[in-house]
């Protein structure tokens, strides 16, 4: 299972590097400005590509018809996935709170506290993690390249809703205690959706025709 | 002696091509070619070893064991497996492939990789998408060899390759087998590879079993009987597996050359190869070619 970890890893990192650099330069204004919107998606964009690079990678080279023949299981195969897709994740999401803390203190004209905003930060990571728990299955079972679409529309379906229900962004983050309270229900929703996403996937892999 | 593989009855349906009661046997120490034209169902015979769970019926056996859905980790780890393509992440080189699989596999022995890299002239840090198919493929073979499986099955890991690459392939395969417990599965339609190092051959036509033999007893018993079209007015199409008419005369493939030499002995008997063997069994069948042209 390490070698596929690792495997993975060369994978995601492949674009890794040049994809952090991007972000780390597009940040700049960001930071200085104090602008916590753009800094609590960086780990969205982040895991959700390096996953997606991954799958991508190994659809390419149609990787998954030689795993079927390596000494692990379907669900060693898919463990690691998802151990290397949460790991980006954990990584992105403390990269994502440096630079809020960052940004906090670099920048003057931020409204909010520090807490608050490294609050927000994890209250986003937590949600992104079951975004994952739902995309990860989906491109199981319908493939990368459709993948993609299925990504976009995950991605898009919240921002339309807060488009729809507008609510004060700006309020909340003054509210400790609504953000609290998001986080704690997050948190457990977010390891349910990780461990069901995980048996789904394994029986998607395991039912599925790698050579059809 | 025991044998290393065995399928028996296997069955599976892909749409309109089904692969029927197909059964042979591996002996441990040996080499099976696994022969017949393209879509006749070698590809999917080796993917059902590999996972049965695909199989509509039947039953698959490795190393004795008999393998239900899918195949033990235990078992997997003595395997070795070649496909016609390369199916490893294009931006790795062989050390990072060597790097993974000595992490998956338990046996992996990496001086053992390093010796083949280098006897057979294969690039260390040469990216996947930057090497020959013949690079990639010899690769290919020296990863499922460094891991010291008992069984190495190969899925036409040949076909597309110049003859000086296949040669440096075959001599490999021939190292591999130095040792007499290992076997290997040797699916291919270049029937000279085979002849070089299969001893047993196993022919599949559109999902049917032909045949399952020895490869010397094929080429002892077997034998093409050539004459004119007068000579051949004499003989019974049932002593013969295939005749073909040509303009220049008649050639027939017969099963049992001694009785048939002795039957018919004003026609010319010449030796016969595997591809001779597979072109009569699978080919069209008897015809005249005044009535296709």
């Amino acid at each position: 299972m390490i070698g596929l970890m690792y495997k993975d890893m060369m994978l995601a990192t492949l674009n890794g590097k040049s994809l952090l650099i991007i972000l780390l330069i597009m940040l700049i204004p960001f930071i200085t400005s104090g602008s916590t919107t753009m800094i609590t998606t960086i780990p969205m964009i982040m895991t959700l590509l390096l996953t997606m690079t991954m799958f991508a990678y190994d659809n390419l080279n149609k990787w998954d018809r030689y795993a079927m023949v390596l000494p692990l299981t379907d669900g060693q195969v898919v463990a690691s996935r998802y151990a290397v897709a949460y790991g980006l994740w954990l990584a992105t999401t403390i990269l994502g709170i440096v630079v809020s803390v960052i940004s906090q203190s670099v920048s003057k004209t931020m409204e909010t506290t520090i807490g608050n905003t490294i609050w927000g930060v994890v209250t986003s990571g937590l949600a992104i993690a079951v975004m994952l728990a739902i995309i990860i299955p989906l491109i199981y079972k319908f493939g990368a390249e459709k993948g993609r679409i299925i990504i976009m529309v995950i991605i898009l379906l919240p921002t339309v809703i807060i488009q729809i229900i507008k609510p004060d962004v700006a309020s909340l983050l003054e509210h400790r205690m609504d953000m609290d309270s998001i986080s704690s229900i997050l948190a457990p929703v977010a390891l349910v959706a990780i461990a069901l996403s995980f048996f789904v996937s394994v029986r998607i892999y395991e039912k599925k025709d790698h050579f059809s | 002696m025991a044998n290393c593989a065995e399928v028996s009855k296997l069955c599976k349906r892909y749409g309109d091509f089904f692969l029927e009661d197909v059964s042979f046997a591996i002996p441990e120490g040996t080499v099976m070619g696994l022969i017949g034209e393209n879509g006749a169902g070698k590809s999917t015979i080796i993917r059902l070893m590999l996972k049965p769970s695909y199989k509509d019926d039947g039953k698959v056996f490795l190393f004795g064991q008999h393998i239900g859905t899918s195949v033990p980790v235990a078992v997997k780890d003595d395997i070795g497996v070649v496909f016609d393509e390369c199916y490893y992440p294009d931006t790795c080189n062989a050390l990072q492939m060597a790097i993974i699989f000595s992490n998956i596999y338990t046996k992996w022995d990496n001086a053992l990789f390093l010796r083949l890299l280098k006897r057979f002239d294969v690039p260390e840090k040469k990216k996947m998408k930057e090497m020959s198919r013949g690079n990639k493929m010899k690769l290919s073979i020296i990863c499922a060899i460094a891991h010291r499986p008992r069984l190495l099955v190969l899925d036409e890991p040949t076909s597309g390759l110049d003859p000086l690459v296949r040669s440096a392939m075959l001599d490999l395969l021939q190292t591999f087998m130095e040792d007499e417990r290992r076997s290997i599965l040797f699916s291919s339609h270049i029937t000279v590879d085979l002849e070089r190092i299969a001893d047993h051959i196993t022919c599949i036509h559109n999902g049917k079993l032909r045949f399952s033999e020895q490869k010397d007893d094929l080429l002892n018993k077997y034998a093409i009987f050539k004459g004119t079209r007068q000579q051949f007015e004499q003989v019974g199409s049932e002593d013969f597996i295939n005749i073909r008419y040509d303009r220049y005369g008649v050639e027939a493939l017969c099963k049992n050359k001694e009785e048939a030499a002795k039957k018919y002995p004003q026609l010319t008997q010449d030796k016969v190869t595997i591809d001779d063997i597979l072109s009569h069994s699978v080919g069209n069948k008897s015809y005249q070619e005044s009535e296709i042209l």
